[in-house]
This record gives C-alpha cells, sequence and structure tokens, in this order.
C-alpha cells in the first residue's frame, strides 16, 4: 500500500516534470520563432523562374519557396520530398511515383497530380535538366490524384539525381497549375509553390522578400540539408544583392545583414577575433577549370594540351588564386573525396606533376609554332582573374608567350562561344555534382564547353551513352572510371583545384547549416 | 623660347615646384628596372600580402609581386598614357579648331557637334568605348582622346577668331599668303599659350580618367601594372593589407597634383587673361 | 529676351539628337552578346535565336536605329532585356538617390567652394591663401573612387558613423535617407568644392581690382560690404559658368560613387547595365545625363544674359 503510494507519488512527479520539461522546451521552441533574416549574396539575378535560366542563384534563393519531388541531403543521397514513395521497374523504364497527401500551396489549394504534370511537362520541354532527359522520356500519366507515372524510352539511370540536382537550375520543382497555364513558357512572375516562405516582394538588383507560409506543412523525415523537415522560425528573409564583398562583410559587422554570401577569405582570422561573427566554410563548393580550345592550333591537339597540365604549378596557382591553403585542396577527380562517384586515382602520372621539359617535348611533338597563346577569362571572378595572371606567369617563366585577354562577362561569354579567338578559358564550376551523366552537358562532341570533336570526343559520346543506361552502382562506376581515365588522357579541360568560398554569419543566427546553396529553414535568431 | 624667357625672368615657384615633383616622376619609371631589382609582373605567391619590410618597401600583394616597384611601373604607364592623350588631343583637336575658326562655314555644323560630344561626361564616354573595342593601354588612349579633344578643340578655335581679324593676320592675307601659311606663322604660334595650358589640364586629367577606368576594369589589361587597377585589387584586401591602397592613391595624386600646379603656373606666366576662359 | 530663349531652345534640338545618335550606336557597337548573358553558359542555338527575336535584336542595325528613333521621338525610351519594365519607369525609380546626392554634393561644394575661393581672394598672398589653394587643388586631383574608399573605410568601417552601403527611399526613411549618401556627396563635393574655390578666387581677384572697388575703398567702406555686397555679386558670373559646366562631371561621378557605396541610381543602374547589356539602359542613361546638362547650361546661358544685358542680343 505505501509502496503503491511512493509508486504513484514518483509516476505522478516524473509525469510532473516531464510535462514542464516539454512545456518548457515548447517554450523554448516557440521562443524560436520570429524576426527577419537580412542575408548579403554577391549577384542579382534578372529573374525568379529557375525553369528560363541556368543561373543557379535562382533556384539558391527559391527553394525557399519551390521544392522538388526529390531533395538531397548532406551527403548527396537523394531523399523523397514532395513525393511520398517511389518504385522503380522493368529495369529503370518506370517510375512510379506516390505523392505527400497533405501538401498545402501558396494559394491555399492541397497540391495534387495535376500541378505536378503540368511543373514536369514545363520543366522537359524548357528547363535545362529536363532537356536533358526529353530524349529518352516517353510519357507522364496521372494514375490518380496522388499518384504518378513516368515512363522512359530506354533506361535512364540518372532521372531522381537529375530532378534533384542543384548544378544550374537543373532541379525540377512544383509549381501550381495555374501558374503554369497563366505563364506557359514565358518567365513565371508570379510564384505559387509549396515551400516553408511565400514570395512577397522583388526589386531587381536590390532585394528579394519571403515571408513566412504560415499552413506549411513539414516532411516527416529526418532534417538534413535540403532533405527531411524544414521549420519557417524566421518571420521574413530578405536576400539583398551587395555586389561588393567589403560592404557585404561591413554590413555582417555593423549588424544589417546576419548573413552574407562570399566574403574575402583573407579576413578568416580577423572574423574568427569577433565574437559576434562566425566563418562558415563551404565543402565541397568549386573548383577551378582550365578549358581548352580543342578546335583552334595547338589545343586541336591533345598532346599539347597535355602539355599544359606539366607546364603548370598547381601548388603554386593554389597560393595565388586562392591563397589560404585551407581554402583550396588538390584533386585531381571530378567528384570529390566522400562523393560515391570518386574517383582517387583519376590523372595518376599526369595531376599535379609539374614537368616543364616534358612540357615542351609535348608541346614539340604537337607541331606548336610559338605562336602567343590566348586566355580569356572573366574580370569580375577573383578565381578567373588571379588564376589566368597566375597561369600567364607560369607558362612565361618557362618561355611559352601567354596573352591575357580578360574582359566583363557579356564580352567573355560571347568570345567564348565563337571557334575561334582564344585558347584557353578558366572558368569556376560547382563541384557539387549529384550525378556523373551531369558532365555530359559540356563534355563530348561539340557540347558547349570545348569545341572538341575528334576520335577522342566520339568515344567520350559512346562512354556517356554506356553511363545513361547503366543502373546498377558497381558497374556504373567502372564507367566512370573508364571516363575520368579518358579526360585526363584527351583533356579537353582539367580540373587544376577544388576550393572553398567562405561565407560569415552572425552569432546570434543559430543552427545554420553550410550547405551548397544557403538555406534559412530551421535557423533561428536568438 | 617665349616660356623660358619668361620663367627665368618670374621664378614661378607653382612651376619650379611641380617641375620638380614630375622631374622625379619622370626619373623614377623611365629607371624602373635600375631603381628595383623585382620584376613588376612575376608571381611569388607565397609571399603573398607581405607588410612593409626592408626587403619589400612598400609590401607586397596578392600574387607576392613587390608594390614599390609595381608603383614605379605603374607611374610610366599614367605617364605614357597622359602624354600620348595629350599629343592625340592637340592634333586632333588643333586640327578640328583651326578648321572650325577658319572656315566660317563650317563652323556651326562642327560647333553643334563638338556641343553635343560635351554634354557627355567625358569619363561615360571613355567608358562606353573602352568596352567597344576592349581594354589595353592603345584604346584607353583612343578613348580618352576622344573624349578630351572637344574642349581643345573649341579653345582653339576661339584663340583662331580672335587673332584671326587682327591687322597682321589680315595684312599677310592681303599680301597673298596661303591658308595653310597664315594658319603656320601667326595662328599656331599664337594660340599656343592656350593649348600648352590645356595640354597641361588634360594630362592630369587623363592620368585620373586613366586609373577610374582600368579601377572599373576597362583599362589598361593585366598584369601591366596600372595604378588604378592596383587600388581595385587593394579593395578586397583593404582591411588584411591597408599598405597595397595607400601607395597608389598617393602616387596618383601627386602625379596629378603637380600636373595641375604646372597648369596653373603656366596660365599665369604665360597668360594672365585666361584665368576666366580655360574652365578646369 | 523670349526671342534670345526659343532661339536656344531650337538649338537643343540638333545637339540632343546627335547625342541620341552617339547613344545608339556606341551600345549597339559593344562586344558582348546580352542574349548569351541572359540565357546563360548551357543555351542552345535555337533558344539564342528565339529570344534575339523577342528582343528585336535579330535585325540589321540600320533598321533598328530607325524604329528606335521613332520611339524615342514618342518619348518611348524601350524596355529593359533584364529587369521587365520600361526603361523610363526604371529610370524613375533610380531618379532620388542620384538627385539626393547631386544636389547635396553641389550645395556642400558650392558653399565649402565659395568660401575657400572668396578667403583666398581677401587674404590675398597670405597663408590663408596658401591653405586653401593647396586645398582645393587636392579637391581637382585626387581620384574619386579612391576617396570613397577612404572615406567609407573611415567613418562607415572604423568609425560606424555611417552604414557603409545601400539606400532607403526619402519616403520610408525621412531624414536618415542622408546617413546613405553622406559620403558619396562628400567624395563629390570634394572636386566640385576645388573647381570652384579656384574659380571664386580669380574672379574675387579681379573684381577687387577694379575701379569701383576702389573707390568704395577709399569711400571708408567696411570690407565685409565691400566683398559681400559688391565684389561678390559680380564674380558670380564665371562661377555659375563653372558649376553649369561641370555639373557633367558629377553626374559621371555618381556613376563610379553610387558603384562603390552601392546605391540604387541611375548611375549604379547604368554601370550595371554596361556589364550585362542591357541596351536599353544604357541608351538611355546617356542621353538622361546629356540631357540634364543641356538643360543646366541653357539656365547657366541664360542667367548670364539676364545678369549681364549686354550679350542678350549676341
Amino acid at each position: 500500500m505505501r509502496k503503491e503510494k511512493k509508486i504513484t507519488s514518483i509516476v505522478v512527479l516524473v509525469l510532473f516534470f516531464s510535462l514542464l520539461l516539454s512545456g518548457s522546451v515548447l517554450a523554448q521552441e516557440e521562443e524560436r520563432y520570429g524576426g527577419t533574416l537580412n542575408a548579403a549574396l554577391q549577384m542579382s539575378v534578372a529573374h525568379l523562374d529557375s525553369d528560363n535560366s541556368t543561373d543557379s542563384m535562382i533556384t539558391a534563393m527559391m527553394n525557399h519557396v519551390y521544392e522538388g519531388l526529390f531533395e538531397f541531403d548532406k551527403n548527396l543521397k537523394v531523399h523523397p520530398y514532395l513525393a511520398k514513395s517511389y518504385q522503380v521497374s522493368e529495369g529503370g523504364l518506370v517510375y512510379e511515383v506516390k505523392l505527400r497527401e497533405d501538401v498545402m500551396m501558396h494559394n491555399g489549394q492541397i497540391m495534387n497530380a495535376d500541378d505536378v504534370i503540368a511543373s514536369f511537362r514545363r520543366w522537359l520541354e524548357i528547363n535545362n535538366g529536363g532537356k536533358l532527359v526529353a530524349p529518352h522520356f516517353d510519357q507522364v500519366e496521372k494514375i490518380d490524384q496522388y499518384n504518378i507515372r513516368f515512363t522512359f524510352k530506354d533506361p535512364y539511370a540518372p532521372f531522381l539525381n537529375i530532378l534533384a540536382s542543384p548544378v544550374s537550375n537543373q532541379k525540377f520543382v512544383v509549381r501550381a497549375e495555374e501558374v503554369v497555364k497563366e505563364f506557359g513558357t514565358d518567365i513565371i512572375e508570379r510564384h505559387v509553390g509549396t515551400g516553408p516562405y511565400k514570395y512577397e516582394e522583388w526589386v531587381p538588383d536590390q532585394k528579394l522578400v519571403l515571408t513566412r507560409f504560415e499552413d506549411y506543412t513539414p516532411s516527416s523525415r529526418e532534417s538534413s540539408f535540403f532533405a527531411g523537415e524544414r521549420i519557417p522560425y524566421l518571420d521574413k528573409i530578405v536576400f539583398n544583392f551587395i555586389p561588393d564583398a567589403q560592404v557585404r562583410v561591413s554590413g555582417v559587422r555593423t549588424g544589417q545583414f546576419q548573413f552574407a554570401e562570399e566574403v574575402p577569405r583573407e579576413q578568416y582570422q580577423i572574423f574568427k577575433r569577433n565574437e559576434n561573427i562566425k566563418n562558415e566554410i563551404i565543402y565541397p563548393d568549386r573548383m577551378s577549370m582550365l578549358i581548352f580550345n580543342s578546335s583552334e592550333a595547338p589545343f586541336d591537339n591533345k598532346y599539347a594540351r597535355r602539355a599544359i597540365a606539366y607546364a603548370l604549378d598547381f601548388e603554386e596557382l593554389g597560393y595565388a588564386m586562392i591563397g589560404d591553403p585551407q581554402f583550396w585542396r588538390l584533386e585531381s577527380a571530378l567528384h570529390e573525396e566522400g562523393n560515391p562517384w570518386h574517383v582517387p586515382d583519376a590523372g595518376e602520372g599526369i595531376y599535379g606533376v609539374y614537368d616543364p621539359e616534358k612540357a615542351k617535348q609535348l608541346l614539340e611533338r604537337a607541331g606548336y609554332n610559338g605562336q602567343p597563346l590566348i586566355i580569356l577569362s572573366g574580370q569580375d571572378n577573383q578565381m578567373e582573374r588571379q588564376g589566368a595572371i597566375a597561369i600567364q606567369d607560369q607558362l612565361r617563366k618557362i618561355g611559352i608567350e601567354v596573352k591575357l585577354q580578360l574582359f566583363d562577362r557579356p564580352t567573355v561569354v560571347e568570345k567564348r562561344s565563337k571557334p575561334d579567338g582564344w585558347h584557353m578559358h578558366l572558368s569556376p564550376f560547382i563541384k557539387v555534382v549529384p550525378d556523373p551523366q551531369i558532365h555530359q552537358g559540356w563534355t563530348g562532341t561539340n557540347k558547349w564547353i570545348t569545341n572538341w570533336d575528334s576520335k577522342d570526343s566520339r568515344q567520350m559520346d559512346q562512354i556517356f551513352a554506356e553511363m545513361l543506361r547503366e543502373v546498377d552502382y558497381e558497374q556504373r562506376y567502372k564507367i566512370v572510371e573508364r571516363m575520368q581515365a579518358e579526360l585526363w588522357d584527351s583533356v579537353p579541360y582539367f580540373n587544376i583545384l577544388d576550393y572553398s568560398r567562405l561565407h560569415i554569419r552572425r552569432a546570434e543566427l543559430k543552427n545554420f547549416q553550410a550547405g551548397w546553396q544557403p538555406f534559412f529553414w530551421n535557423t533561428y535568431l536568438e | 623660347m617665349l616660356f623660358l624667357k619668361k620663367y627665368n625672368k618670374y621664378k614661378h615657384p607653382y612651376i619650379t615646384i611641380s617641375i620638380t615633383i614630375l622631374i622625379i616622376l619622370v626619373f623614377l619609371s623611365l629607371f624602373a628596372p635600375v631603381i628595383t631589382d623585382y620584376s613588376p609582373v612575376r608571381n611569388h605567391p607565397r609571399d603573398r600580402l607581405q607588410p612593409p619590410s626592408r626587403k619589400h618597401l612598400l609590401g607586397t600583394d596578392q600574387f607576392g609581386r613587390d608594390i614599390f616597384t609595381r608603383i614605379l611601373y605603374g607611374i610610366r604607364a599614367s605617364m605614357q598614357v597622359g602624354l600620348a592623350v595629350v599629343i592625340l588631343t592637340m592634333i586632333t583637336g588643333g586640327i578640328v579648331g583651326i578648321t572650325a575658326g577658319f572656315y566660317p562655314r563650317i563652323d556651326k555644323v562642327v560647333m553643334r557637334f563638338l556641343d553635343a560630344m560635351m554634354a557627355f561626361p567625358g569619363i561615360i564616354i571613355a567608358i562606353s568605348l573602352a568596352a567597344i573595342w576592349g581594354a589595353g593601354k592603345f584604346n584607353i588612349i583612343l578613348a580618352l582622346s576622344f573624349a578630351y579633344f572637344p574642349r581643345m578643340a573649341r579653345i582653339v578655335r576661339s584663340s583662331v577668331i580672335s587673332i584671326k581679324d587682327l591687322d597682321y593676320v589680315e595684312s599677310a592675307r592681303a599680301a597673298g599668303a596661303r591658308d595653310s601659311r597664315i594658319i603656320l606663322k601667326h595662328i599656331l604660334k599664337n594660340s599656343a599659350s592656350p593649348i600648352m595650358v590645356q595640354a597641361t589640364f588634360n594630362f592630369a586629367l587623363a592620368i585620373l580618367d586613366e586609373a577610374a577606368l582600368s579601377f572599373l576594369g576597362v583599362g589598361i589589361m593585366p598584369p601591366t601594372p596600372s595604378l588604378g587597377a592596383m587600388v581595385t585589387d587593394a579593395r578586397s584586401y583593404m582591411v588584411v593589407a591597408p599598405w597595397m591602397i595607400l601607395a597608389p592613391g598617393i602616387m596618383i595624386i601627386l602625379a596629378v597634383l603637380s600636373l595641375n600646379l604646372l597648369g596653373d603656373g603656366l596660365r599665369d606666366l604665360l597668360d594672365p587673361h585666361l584665368k576666366n576662359t580655360i574652365k578646369n | 529676351m523670349r526671342n534670345y530663349i526659343i532661339k536656344r531652345l531650337l538649338l537643343l534640338i540638333p545637339i540632343i539628337f546627335i547625342v541620341a545618335v552617339i547613344a545608339f550606336f556606341i551600345t549597339n557597337l559593344m562586344p558582348g552578346d546580352p542574349v548569351r548573358v541572359i540565357l546563360g553558359n548551357m543555351a542552345t542555338e535555337s533558344e539564342v535565336a528565339r529570344l534575339e527575336q523577342n528582343l528585336g535584336l535579330d535585325q540589321p542595325l540600320i533598321v533598328r536605329f530607325f524604329k528606335w528613333l521613332a520611339n524615342i521621338m514618342r518619348g518611348n525610351l524601350g524596355e529593359s532585356f533584364y529587369l521587365h519594365a520600361p526603361v523610363s519607369e526604371v529610370l524613375l525609380q533610380r531618379i532620388q538617390p542620384t538627385f539626393l546626392i547631386a544636389v547635396l554634393a553641389e550645395i556642400l561644394g558650392i558653399t565649402g567652394g565659395m568660401l575657400l575661393g572668396i578667403l583666398a581672394a581677401v587674404k590675398h598672398r597670405n597663408f590663408l591663401d596658401q591653405f586653401s589653394i593647396t586645398i582645393s587643388l587636392f579637391g581637382i586631383s585626387v581620384p574619386s573612387f579612391w576617396l570613397a574608399l577612404m572615406l567609407m573605410y573611415l567613418f562607415s568601417v572604423r568609425l560606424g558613423w555611417f552604414p557603409v552601403s545601400g539606400y532607403e527611399p526619402f519616403a520610408e526613411a525621412g531624414l536618415g535617407t542622408f546617413r546613405y549618401i553622406i559620403l558619396p556627396a562628400v567624395t563629390l563635393a570634394f572636386m566640385q568644392a576645388g573647381l570652384i574655390a579656384r574659380m571664386t578666387r580669380s574672379a574675387m581677384l579681379d573684381t577687387l581690382k577694379q575701379d569701383y572697388i576702389r573707390t568704395a575703398k577709399s569711400k571708408g567702406l567696411s570690407t565685409r560690404i565691400i566683398v559681400f555686397k559688391h565684389a561678390l555679386k559680380n564674380s558670380m558670373l564665371p562661377v555659375i559658368t563653372v558649376i553649369g559646366h561641370n555639373f557633367a562631371v558629377l553626374l559621371g561621378g555618381t556613376w563610379i560613387v553610387e558603384t562603390i557605396f552601392v546605391i540604387p541610381g541611375t548611375g549604379f543602374m547604368a554601370i550595371n547595365a554596361i556589364m550585362r547589356r542591357d541596351i536599353p539602359i544604357i541608351q538611355a542613361s546617356i542621353i538622361f545625363v546629356a540631357v540634364i546638362y543641356v538643360i543646366l547650361n541653357l539656365f547657366v546661358d541664360l542667367s548670364y544674359a539676364f545678369l549681364n544685358p549686354k550679350i542678350r542680343y549676341n
């Protein structure tokens, strides 16, 4: 009797305390809500329609407004997001996707198969990710209100990865059917999505304002980067476009901004000493690509292209184009360490081997006549500008005459699209490539990057064609190894090194995760 | 020469000071290879962003290049651009101005055109032209000359008009002298003063605008040192390497200041009445 | 007087016409393809062709020129390639900060410049004269982009007196707007003050030598009255001219200063437009600056005619 009483009292006590605790947790949870986040981004965008552009800044911001059927987690593993589950059958030809039935859209309606199908058809027609898929795609059908079937003409291994791809706005996002109907393939100016934030205001070249979507229904999966539960603690997110790096930094110092993208890496130590500012180094982030014009002598010959890899001291380039070694690392593979498609020994014997003598021999073998080589690059990107200057210096040191042509972006884009007038082009590439197939977009016969049209390029096309059909990971990995080997043999372009950008945030911005694109759900202001 | 004679007589202090500074600057830029052992373009990335020391008087930049060296070569580029612009504007401005002043029939058309040209701020014309022709020293020179020549042409024109009807020109004409001879002998000689003064100010302006163009990324092509581009570079490192931004700025000021001072001195010396007609 | 004004107004037409022609050809001859910038690296040739057609860039230059000219005559400046809005609308949105900066810079420049100039003239060949000459020489010799960075570093980054960048419209921030425009305006005022001080000094010196001033002096009038009542009034003409002629320089300066301080004015808009070849915006920006310059100088000339009736019928 007494014992029972004791037990009961203990139970009551435990219950009481747990209630108290949960109450305080709830209260704490409650306290997280509120506040306006001011983020300083570097580049403005032309519009906010991701399907109509390859500028990935659009997705980076609109990730808060639009969501995908599938999203990537921290380790680049793809998870259903607006989809509840999916099934692949018939050797990779058919994907059946079940949608979540509780997803509220910003227009107050529940998202259904019609919204997804309308958005998907638009994506397939005009998005550059969709255009990769389209030639192999057969049809999309509505099974019922919440079930959809995607059918391919031939097996298409990278489908889910491309649907969620962060590269060049390839990601497929779901928009309300009414909006797709209203704008067709024109640029969308009214935004109705499913995300934790709603579109509020856009002032071109100045700011994008998003406000919390009160009826948001988070996914029940565990949160990890873009996948899983998203909780909108912040009332409002304002993306400010501030082209000058020092201005972004000073804004964070004074508290005008709580987050700034891409700040000078040299100031890392200074930020570290400031208790109000936290450094965020992004990994894997970017790679610096040296791209050859394979249709113009001497680089129409692969020995000349290989020669340049031997002629450059990559480590010294690292210091010149990036600086502090904690922000860059030598990496010969297109996928970083830890990525399922990483090939550890890619480029062995050529990558990072500094051998000017060999370089000269190879150039001679390629019949190089000593003409000045033209490096074409942009003024506006620090890596490009400084890298181009450093490469010129290194090549001159061993007696190769190099002419620099540093222009503003439009001129670079126009000149690079021409088959002659340039030999090398240095360009930053996004390292976060979730599927090796994505490289096909610029690698192969006459893809946009290289004016490459030869026996080698056609062999590369062949490799990508095999990769496309192979559904088995082990087998597909072997094809990726062959792709990497072929790349280092014919060298239409090569990766000099990987580097990281430095973002900073105010210390009061909590629970921030440094993803490849900044996102602000689950973060809160203290 | 008229100028030397006058100078010996008055010993104008502006001229003495400015010429001294200019001679030093010209000396520094001409003998840059002797004064410094460093190359202005060779990279030493591992010595990047070093503060001033005995080894590097003004520190190093983000490529580990010696800033003192780059400033010497930078002022050299500024001087080259300035000098070339002055010569080009004197030739084009002179030709247009004399033609307009001498032949009233085409004067109206030319003047309307010059008025329109002067409605653009020089820097805007230069930015647009540099963007069209592409960056590079030669293109900058053309762009700046194009921007400055209207003012020079107007000055020449007004001095031609004021001289044209004077007695000795009239009498030369009556004596049957050809136009070209009149222009060469009388008019050029007598409009030399305002041209020289304006040329000096143009020199200063050209250095200033070259720096601005290079600052905006449409100027001299890297890695050739340019003081303006050095300021652009320094901007990203302002907090960690403030020495990078001070030195090129001060160098620009020194050159431009001494040229402006020289212009003032020349104006006082050669023609006190010019004060109200030449604007700068 | 009326005839004179009408004559001057008519003269504006050919000037603005030439300006427009130059603006059109400069912008259309620029290398760099706006279409490819809008579409990005991965664009296919068919997309490029489609957008070129949409923007009307597929037609021959001369056809485009006449179409553009016809539109301009009707006051239609076209539509921005990027901002998807009529150029005139965009221009109107951006005019406030530029206007405020230019006016504040001009006020600061005139006040500072005239004070320096008067001081120098009154205390001719004195220490103060040398001081004011030196300051005004610095004013016209310091590159504005460098000065802007220095001011920003000192007053915003180090001392934190002003925001580093940005802008809030007058309607939202009221007088708080001035916190954003003080540094840009001071940057530009520095050069204006230099120019105005130099002109004021020499004009005042000339006036002070005139007979009637000597007479006034001999009559025993105080220096203050002589300077401010008589000499200053008669030295105004050349000073006004300098202000008018250099307003274009001031507007050109806003292009650089607005870019450095990230102020969404017409200059920032113009530089942005150049960097991405938003041709209609570049054209409008150039014409805008030129028209303001021309009109302002018309006022200068008219005030000349007003203050000095002798030249009216000339």
